[in-house]
């Protein structure tokens, strides 16, 4: 049957929240940033796409009056550069705050967005699903569709894999990583530390942004509920499973944790506790996060290093 | 820690791995041949977690009698149960694992997720029937693949707003918990109203989660109107009536179908529900013999969308049954004539494949509604409006199918 939909379906999945993954560990594994706004990133991209791609419905619920016909790319273009303005407006605003301070802030400005995605009808259609989203070159593409859209899900990931890993090898990356060790040291070698985490978060946010619009131009129809902190959290489970601060253990990450979630669902429902195995699924996957997180404290593919950074035996 | 130790613990990981991994791809293998296996998909759990236990139990009642009749000389249905997570990520993750399986038909989710699984259902030539989504918004895209066992907001709306026409009420205020399925019913509601003659003062929405709805109340009440229609689940609607008493407003109150539920006004108190009104779908012409049966197996009464998902599961396996195989197409082509008149009426899969093996077309008559599916897969039933007495819903007015379907204006052509 569609054994290969199926592939291909999870495969794309992954590949979207890989590329979340690559931007909060630019955040997080690179700069040391908590930021719980990834979900927000990720929404403002895809419903600036969808709406720039989509025109307004009509009928009774249809309470959407703005939309456009622009070309996908221009609206994907368009959701990364708007997510890496949001990014860089909530560092402008609070970056300076320590820790879990911003990881608040963070977190409360994700649920902003999703709340005004929600309540304002007219721009997104609310609670209503933005629906009727064209896909990319369906109909002319040779190959299979969903084959098609993830090679190209593949080849924004492998692009950008590469280009942010590169960024993290240069001296910007490295200013990026002393930040994170102690933010004293670059400032005393003379850098803009602000300035570095702004560019940290445009940059992650921006990553963000084109895989919501990779995900909304997939999936037909986006919903606020769609971007709940749930989805922020995976993508943190993601990173740390992945190893902070290895952007091929964010991708690594991200397919196990996708992976998981997928292979529970073949579970037989004719087991003991079948009655109850929707919620035992998410159970097991909380279980074997926990198993990894016992086994490999660092991640997948972390390093200590990066790990004891800050701690007292790091600092030996 | 060692690098030693390191490197073993990774190997132990990984076997820990394979392991898991074996254990899914045992799932895949076991597909058993002579098997004819449907998928369930429905939300256990997030926003709506509590209404696919119901939906469960009442697959599970249908799917022990098919199996006990015997489907297609005595093959076994097994049910592979996918959850949504109330969301369409997982919603299409579920669905393509449903496909992937070889599912013949799936009993289907909530209208969160519905317009994710238009597509991909249709593409996949793979039977979807909802049993709880009344959507304005699948209101004409049914009637191949896409199915639902409950009636669309289209025609409960209706209810409500002939009931309030009836009453010579002229303004109405509309107000809802902030989501999709409340926005859509409440919708149908306006819409009817206002076909009518009627005037709508004002649409408040309610956030989920608050902590009063007083000024809601509040500016409702400044709007003046006749009658106020409300729609939402039953944590919205019991702190809504609640500020609605404590502020003394005496304005007529419809309540939705959510909490036309004799728990409800345990809960809330009969004095304070004295009065309110609200309407429901009139119980399917199967509905005692099934609520029965369902409190013999479950221990309880039928839940929301038990009896729909009953229905779907019977229809889905009489179609079955009709076509003498088990195959999508099969049952995307058989489900309209053994929902629909003509027909010897049947209340139970052993009734209907008595029928059929005699020759006769059956009119499957449902326990949640007659399910006489429409061009576009939709269901239309008689609505009743109920009004509290003494503690109880009472039923003080019924409208049958033919009058909520009639033309005259309303919400039948609606949405893309």
């Amino acid at each position: 049957m569609a054994v290969g939909d199926l592939a291909l379906l999870v495969a794309t999945i992954m590949g979207v929240y890989s590329l979340l993954a690559i931007g909060l560990n630019m955040h997080w594994g690179d700069t040391g940033l908590l930021n719980f706004a990834h979900a927000a990133f990720f929404a403002i991209g895809a419903y600036t796409s969808a709406i720039l791609t989509t025109p307004p419905e009509t009928g009774l619920l249809a309470n959407r009056t703005v939309g456009a016909s622009y070309p996908i790319f221009v609206g994907l273009l368009a959701g990364a550069t708007l997510a890496a303005a949001a990014g860089v407006l909530i560092a402008v605003t609070s970056v300076r705050l320590e820790g879990d301070y911003l990881a608040m802030v963070t977190l409360s400005f994700a649920e902003l967005i999703r709340l005004v995605i929600h309540n304002e009808g007219w721009l997104t259609s609310g609670a209503q699903s933005l629906k009727g989203i064209e896909r990319p070159l369906e109909g002319s593409v040779p190959i299979r569709y969903d084959l098609f859209y993830f090679l190209l899900v593949l080849g924004v990931v492998a692009g950008s894999y590469l280009l942010f890993r590169r960024l993290a090898g240069s001296p910007f990356g490295r200013v990026l990583h002393a930040v994170r060790e102690d933010e004293e040291v670059p400032l005393a070698l003379g850098k803009d530390t602000t300035w570095f985490k702004l560019k940290s978060f445009g940059l992650g946010a921006a990553i963000a942004g084109l895989a919501g619009g990779l995900w909304a131009h997939y999936v037909y129809a986006i919903t606020p509920n769609m971007f709940l902190p749930s989805l922020t959290f995976t993508i943190w489970a993601a990173v740390i499973i992945g190893g902070a601060g290895s952007y091929l253990g964010a991708i690594v990450g991200t397919a196990f944790i996708v992976g998981i979630r997928q292979v529970t669902r073949f579970v037989p429902s004719d087991v003991p506790f079948a009655s109850d195995l929707p919620y035992i699924r998410l159970v097991v996957i909380g279980v074997l996060l926990i198993a990894v997180l016992y086994y490999r404290p660092y991640g997948l593919l972390g390093d200590e290093e990066r790990m004891l950074a800050g701690s007292e035996e790091g600092a030996d | 820690m060692s690098r030693n130790g390191t490197a073993l613990r990774r190997r132990r990981f990984l076997r820990l791995a394979g392991g898991a991994s074996a254990v899914g791809l045992a799932g895949v293998g076991s597909a058993r041949q002579n098997n004819i296996v449907l998928g369930h998909l429905a939300p256990f759990s997030g926003g709506l977690g509590w209404i696919g236990p119901n939906a469960r139990k009442g697959v599970g009642l249908a799917l022990s009698e098919v199996n006990e009749a015997g489907l297609l000389d005595g093959r076994q249905v097994t049910i592979n149960r996918q959850d949504t997570e109330t969301n369409p990520q997982a919603a299409l993750s579920g669905f393509q694992t449903l496909d992937s399986q070889g599912v013949v038909a799936i009993i289907g989710p909530s209208s969160t997720v519905m317009p994710n699984l238009v597509q991909p259902a249709q593409d996949a030539q793979l039977p979807l029937v909802s049993t709880m989504a009344g959507t304005l918004q699948l209101d004409d895209v049914g009637g191949e693949y896409i199915w639902r066992t409950v009636p669309s907001d289209s025609i409960g709306g209706r209810a409500q707003g002939a009931y309030a026409t009836d009453q010579g009420w002229e303004t109405m205020a509309l107000t809802f918990k902030n989501d999709k399925g409340s926005q859509s019913f409440s919708a149908a509601v306006g819409e009817f109203f206002q076909s009518q003659g009627g005037q709508i003062t004002g649409q408040t929405p309610l956030a989920p989660n608050a902590d009063s709805y007083r000024s809601e109340i509040n500016t409702i009440r400044n709007q003046n109107p006749d009658v106020i229609s409300m729609t939402a689940a039953t944590e919205v609607t019991s702190l809504f009536v609640q500020n609605f008493r404590e502020l003394g407003v005496e304005i007529p109150l419809m309540l939705s179908n959510d909490v036309i539920t004799p728990d409800f006004i345990e809960q809330m108190g009969a004095d304070t529900m004295d009065g309110m009104l609200g309407q429901a779908p009139a119980p399917g012409p199967a509905f005692d013999n099934f609520a029965s049966k369902y409190q013999e197996m479950h221990g309880e009464q039928p839940g929301t969308f038990s009896g729909s998902s009953y229905d779907a599961m019977n229809l889905i396996a009489l179609a079955m049954e009709r076509a003498g195989e088990a195959s999508r197409q099969a049952i995307a082509q058989n489900l309209r004539s053994v929902g629909a008149p003509p027909g010897q009426k049947v209340t139970t899969f052993a009734e209907g494949k008595q029928a059929l093996a005699n020759g006769s077309e059956i009119d499957y008559q449902g326990a949640a509604n007659p399910q006489n599916f429409d061009e576009n897969g939709n269901v239309v039933g008689p609505f009743s409006v109920v009004r509290v007495e003494n503690g109880e819903w009472t039923e003080v007015e019924t409208f049958s199918a033919s009058e909520l379907t009639q033309d005259g204006g309303g919400a039948t052509t609606t949405t893309s």
